[in-house]
């Protein structure tokens, strides 16, 4: 079964009968939207155990309190390797979970330790949170960013609306879908550069199936909620830096902070960014139209 | 300057640090440096004393050295607390 990423075709196998794949969120993520791209073979198992030997910790964290499956993950390093091992609090399915990825061979070895007296698990090809964290992983090392915004299109101008959880990022995307816009997504979104330019795509979503979409990136807004509606355009290093400061990001090194920061630093020379204060009307989206005229 | 425990950018003539802790990049306390802070860690790359430091500057900008010494000691103040700039030699300091 293929799941097409940007860039990336993960083409998932099971080596054990148990494991069913059923893809839900990544289900329509079966076609590339982009011309090249490198191929990763993901093959799952099922074991009693896992076995990180020889491996050493990069990084670790936890899903956030009150999350519906509590669970933590942490980022393990081998030479070329990198290993993603999830373990879970109260899955129904799964106990633990570890998933090798080595670059060299472009394979990805997945091993489950499932629950007791289980015939079968079903799980999608990215399951939650494994596969979130995969994919963080993959988008840094082809030098993509993966940022929590909404996007959406207009007559060929791509946006971009950025800001912590909880403060507008559906919102701002809902009221241009009202005016016509398509939607991007209005959660994640996955950045890349093809031939010299900067691209948003939708990822595949835990909860829901929605089709691939891709749109250039032309402009980006640190949108926040306010009384009046307030765009203005930053400059320099504040705007590359507030731009970053809501970026999905994982870096255990000094080297792989360092290309992050040059590739923040590479869309923030490209792309305008914005400040923008809103009410949640449609006055925005005129206000926003507006800019580019 | 502590360049090991940071990893820095620059664009424009503006200047961004990221400080990383065992490694770990931590992105809450990132710092960015403004034109003249740009110059004085460029001055820094290479450990100097604070005479050294204010003679390189003086050269910089069109400033009187009362003002200048008294900005440079602020601005290294802030540094060493942030852990950006390390004292070496703390009879020339």
């Amino acid at each position: 079964m293929d799941v097409f990423l940007p860039g990336l075709r993960l083409n998932f196998k099971t080596f054990s009968s148990e494991i069913k794949l059923s893809s839900f969120g990544s289900s329509l993520y079966n076609h590339s939207l982009t011309e090249d791209y490198k191929s990763f073979e993901v093959s799952y198992s099922l074991s009693e155990s896992i076995n990180s030997t020889g491996f050493s910790r990069a990084l670790s964290g936890e899903s956030f309190p009150g999350a519906e499956i509590p669970y933590s993950w942490t980022i393990f390093r081998r030479d070329k390797e990198i290993a993603i091992q999830v373990i879970f609090d109260d899955d129904p399915q799964l106990k633990e979970v570890l998933g090798v990825i080595d670059f060299t061979k472009e394979t990805i070895l997945g091993t489950l330790v499932p629950r007791k007296g289980l015939e079968n698990i079903i799980i999608d090809p990215l399951f939650q949170p494994f596969g979130s964290v995969l994919m963080v992983v993959l988008a840094h090392f082809q030098d993509d960013v993966l940022v929590h915004a909404s996007g959406v299109l207009e007559n060929g101008t791509g946006r971009l609306f950025t800001a912590v959880s909880g403060t507008g990022k559906s919102t701002m995307a809902g009221i241009w879908k009202n005016e016509g816009a398509t939607l991007i997504n209005d959660d994640r979104l996955w950045l890349r550069k093809v031939d010299g330019c900067w691209f948003m795509f939708n990822t595949p979503m835990p909860y829901y199936a929605q089709e691939p979409q891709m749109a250039p990136l032309n402009e980006i807004f640190l949108i926040r909620q306010s009384p009046e509606n307030e765009v203005t355009k930053l400059t320099g290093i504040n705007a590359a830096m507030r731009f970053m400061a809501n970026g999905i990001q994982h870096f255990y090194d000094k080297e792989m902070t360092g290309r992050h920061l040059d590739r923040i630093l590479d869309i923030a020379s490209q792309i305008p960014i914005y400040d923008c204060g809103f009410r949640p009307t449609k006055e925005i989206v005129e206000e926003i139209r507006g800019l580019s005229g | 300057m502590n360049a090991e425990q940071f990893v820095t950018r620059q664009m424009g003539s503006e200047m961004v640090m990221v400080p990383l802790t065992d490694k770990v990049a931590d992105m809450t306390s990132v710092l960015t440096l403004n034109e003249v802070g740009a110059d004085i860690l460029k001055i820094l790359e290479n450990p100097k004393t604070i005479e050294e430091m204010t003679e390189n500057l003086f050269t910089l900008y069109d400033v009187d050295k009362a003002t200048l010494e008294a900005d440079i000691d602020d601005f290294l103040k802030t540094a060493i607390d942030k852990k950006v700039v390390e004292i070496i030699n703390q009879e020339r300091f």
